[in-house]
């Protein structure tokens, strides 16, 4: 393989791989940078010997997000109360760290099928049109699937959930609708 | 697109030009056949090299590796633990060639028992810096930050890194107590032998009883460890647990070195009633047990309030 295929790679995915990182970490940019250099330092020890993969882009997601998932499931975060995350909100999640790390923890912890819809809708902000026409489903299907996952998500949600009575230190009292707005 | 998540341009050049680095290392290290030998000079001219910029870079280096969060902080956080294990090994290097005249010397009698053990300890304590040196380097090579030392650590990749620099930690406390304790037995032959006085024999055994707790409460800080990682109990209370146990030994070190204050204290006054000693030396044995007492009483302020946080959060 080329040195400047791979520089030539770097170039054209760097900005759709950090888009994805960033939008996962809610505009992290300490924590999206340093995902994305692991996530290159990771091809560059693999594309050697197993090969450029068919779709460099593709693989970069998958490693990206799979060492994402590594990460929320060793940390705790603690910094806003789950029950203040609006869910059922119609549209994308607001680009907040300390939410974006409360519903990736949750993600990290939900069957892949379930978290790639709810990735797809809050994070990447596609409608339920656009995720059934990539899944070759029916709308209805998806707003099944939808809400079915985000009841999953609200349970491992729960689990973060303080005892009645411990000091929240940092607890915020505002939706993520009240603080969009 | 929202603009908070395009990447900075600097990050975007600065990952692209450790891409290309890292290609041609990669490269270079694949074209180098493994059984050419190493030119021994050049390691060491390379080594010494190394050691000279890392001094010249010295604390700015290091400042600046503390405030390290982004992408290129991380490479200067790796250098900096990179350049610290090259001069820890050095340090251990230094510390087997002294030992090892040591024990030389003491097999034709110009060196005492007492010295090669010291000696031998000091190796084993550079041998353990090295290690816990390469440990956090290991970290920081995962994290990109500097390394965890709080028991509510999360595990990186897997691995427990404050556990096992913990354990490291109780390793060296074992072989020192092991070695105050020969001194010990040493220093109770000299005193029965009148050779040595009842408060050279008080030192050392502070000495062991301080190297005692230490590593009882370093037992105790990897049981809360492993309490918090098996999820029996929350990160607050294993910071507070930790915190506790710290406090305590705190107290006993102190307590104990109170007596010895004390016990030296009165050998003076002694000493000072029979013009062995002058009255000024007595003074300065009063202040140092007034210090050490002022230091008591604030550790055990410390602990009460420690102790007062872990109730509250059982409520």
């Amino acid at each position: 393989m080329q040195d400047d295929e791979i520089v030539a790679i770097y170039r054209a995915t760097i900005r759709p791989l950090y888009a994805y990182v960033s939008r996962r970490v809610g505009g992290d940019r300490a924590m999206a940078e340093d995902l994305v250099q692991d996530t290159w330092m990771r091809a560059l020890d693999a594309w050697p010997r197993r090969g450029r993969p068919d779709e460099p882009l593709a693989w970069l997601l998958r490693v990206a997000r799979n060492t994402m998932i590594s990460h929320f499931r060793r940390i705790r975060p603690e910094s806003v109360d789950p029950q203040t995350i609006d869910l059922e909100a119609p549209g994308p999640l607001p680009d907040e760290p300390d939410v974006a790390a409360t519903v990736s923890w949750g993600l990290a912890r939900l069957r892949r099928r379930h978290a790639e819809l709810i990735e797809a809708f809050y994070f990447d902000g596609k409608s339920v049109r656009e995720i059934a026409t990539e899944r070759s489903m029916t709308e209805k299907a998806v707003e099944g699937r939808l809400r079915r996952a985000r009841a999953v998500l609200k349970k491992k949600l729960a689990k973060l959930v303080r005892p009645a009575g411990t000091p929240a230190r940092a607890i915020k009292e505002r939706t993520i609708h009240e603080r969009h707005s | 697109m929202n603009g908070i998540h395009e990447p900075r341009e600097s990050f975007v050049r600065a990952l692209e030009a450790r891409v290309s680095t890292e290609i041609s290392h990669r490269a270079a290290a694949s074209r180098l056949p493994r059984w050419v030998p190493q030119s021994r000079g050049r390691l060491a001219f390379a080594t010494a090299l190394l050691i000279l910029v890392s001094m010249a870079a010295g604390g700015a280096a290091v400042s600046a590796a503390y405030q390290a969060q982004s992408a290129e902080g991380r490479d200067l956080l790796v250098r900096t633990y990179q350049q610290r294990l090259d001069l820890a090994r050095m340090r251990l290097e230094l510390a087997s060639k002294l030992s090892k005249s040591l024990q030389e010397r003491a097999q034709i009698g110009a060196a005492s028992m007492q010295e090669m053990q010291d000696a031998v300890l000091r190796t084993r304590q550079a041998e353990w810096e090295v290690q816990s040196l390469q440990l956090q380097l290991d970290e920081v090579r995962l994290t990109g930050v500097e390394p965890a030392m709080q028991v509510s650590a999360p595990l990186v990749s897997g691995r427990d890194f404050v556990s096992q620099r913990w354990q490291l930690e109780m390793e060296a406390q074992r072989a020192a107590l092991e070695t105050e304790q020969l001194r010990l037995t040493t220093e109770q032959r000299r005193f029965a032998a009148g050779m040595s006085t009842n408060a050279d024999l008080e030192r050392v055994r502070v000495q062991v009883k301080e190297l005692e707790t230490a590593l009882s409460a370093s037992g105790r800080k990897l049981d809360i460890r492993r309490k918090f990682l098996n999820r029996t109990m929350d990160a607050g209370l294993a910071d507070l647990r930790v915190l506790e146990v710290d406090a305590e030994q705190r107290v006993e070190t102190l307590t104990a070195r109170i007596d010895l204050s004390r016990k030296e204290l009165e050998g003076i006054k002694v000493r000072v009633s029979v013009g062995q000693a002058h009255s000024l030396d007595m003074a300065e044995a009063e202040v140092r047990l007034q210090q050490t007492e002022f230091e008591l009483s604030k550790a055990q302020y410390d602990l009460a309030l420690i102790k007062r946080q872990i109730e509250q959060r059982g409520r």
